[in-house]
């Protein structure tokens, strides 16, 4: 339980830190990273509260949905249409 | 057209607003969908979760790879490069699939039942993305002055003044009607993966006679265009999935 309580911990502040990312332009990008690892965390101990029959704490959720918010929104600053610059990216390449 | 959103003071790219009321809407359909194979909504999302994530990363990790030498030369713009949008379709798509097949790897989950379920909802996600496309401006169509005809204003992306096919929303209307006919095929379907087959080769095949009416500098192999040609890896697979092929070798090979 100790390794998940640390997860969870971790989980909260890095949707924290990927929620204020957001507002500073290219730090969007740290948000995205920080939001993935902490959603990481967040899935882990969902699915192992569900194995394992605990009910996750209200840090783990809180985690889990700052992560969510974090990566949606970081994500929106920074992301393009992949349909067009990938294929301008690698047709040189292939 | 509107590539950009005035917010207060900031300014949102509407590719992305579009992407994420996209994939929101999926994350919708996604509830219905898993009852198919009584899938728990719970798993539902964190495998969509997994294979955005994977999505997200592989683009990214390919970009860096292909732009490397760039990068190397002119260190001073990689990281604008990198945060405005440098993503590779290709690496995406292979992460998603590879981060939704690591989830149900993890957890021991039956992936193809897990790829039916999310296909309705990837063909609604990209339905509202190529309407950010034609916001953006990019993915823009080959001159035409007929009915639907889109005339951008000057400073646009694309050619301004002269009327344009409206390949971008000719996609999006496809991937609308497909998106419901996926859902019932689902729910009519007693073969896992003969819904991800049908997605790959309809998908396919009208990406592949779309990709005539797109006129946007996209790169080309041969006389096809690079979307072309992955077209036809798409529609090969797809019809790999309808001979159930795909699933015998994961029920031998990569279950458990």
């Amino acid at each position: 339980m100790e390794q998940y309580s640390n997860k969870a911990t971790a989980s909260l502040v890095l949707g924290i830190i990927s929620l204020v990312c957001i507002w500073f332009g290219y730090s969007a990008l740290v948000g995205v990273v920080c939001a993935i690892v902490g959603l990481v965390f967040g899935i882990q101990i969902r699915k192992a509260s569900q194995e394992e029959g605990f009910t996750p704490s209200g840090m783990a959720t809180a985690g889990l949905v700052l992560n969510i918010i974090g990566l949606s929104l970081c994500a929106v600053a920074f992301i393009a249409c992949v349909a067009c610059v990938g294929c301008i990216s690698t047709a040189a390449y292939l | 057209m509107y590539p950009i959103i005035h917010i207060l003071n900031y300014t949102i790219p509407t590719f992305g607003i579009l992407f994420l009321i996209g994939t929101g809407s999926g994350f919708l359909v996604a509830i219905f969908t898993a009852k198919k194979y009584d899938i728990p909504t719970m798993d539902a999302m964190f495998f969509g979760l997994f294979a955005i994530i994977g999505g997200i990363l592989g683009a990214k990790i390919l970009y860096l790879l292909v732009e490397l030498p760039s990068f190397i030369t002119n260190p001073e713009t990689a990281l604008i490069k990198l945060t405005t949008g440098g993503a590779v379709f290709y690496g995406g798509l292979i992460g998603g699939i590879l981060g939704g097949f690591l989830y149900t790897h993890i957890y021991h989950l039956h992936a193809i039942k897990y790829f039916d379920i999310a296909v309705p909802c990837l063909a609604l996600a990209q339905a509202f993305g190529r309407i950010g496309c034609f916001f953006n401006g990019c993915c823009y169509g080959i001159p035409y002055e007929g009915f639907g005809a889109v005339y951008y204003p000057v400073g646009s992306y694309p050619p301004s003044g002269i009327g344009l096919f409206p390949s971008q929303l000719t996609e999006s209307l496809f991937l609308f009607i497909l998106t419901p006919v996926l859902i019932i095929f689902l729910s009519k379907s007693e073969t896992p993966g003969f819904t991800t087959g049908f997605y790959l080769v309809s998908y396919g095949i009208f990406r592949f006679i779309n990709e005539f009416f797109r006129s946007d500098p996209r790169g080309s192999i041969l006389f096809l265009s690079t979307s072309q040609v992955l077209s036809l890896f798409v529609i090969t697979l797809g019809f790999l999935f309808i001979f159930k092929i795909p699933q015998r070798l994961y029920e031998y090979h990569l279950k458990d």
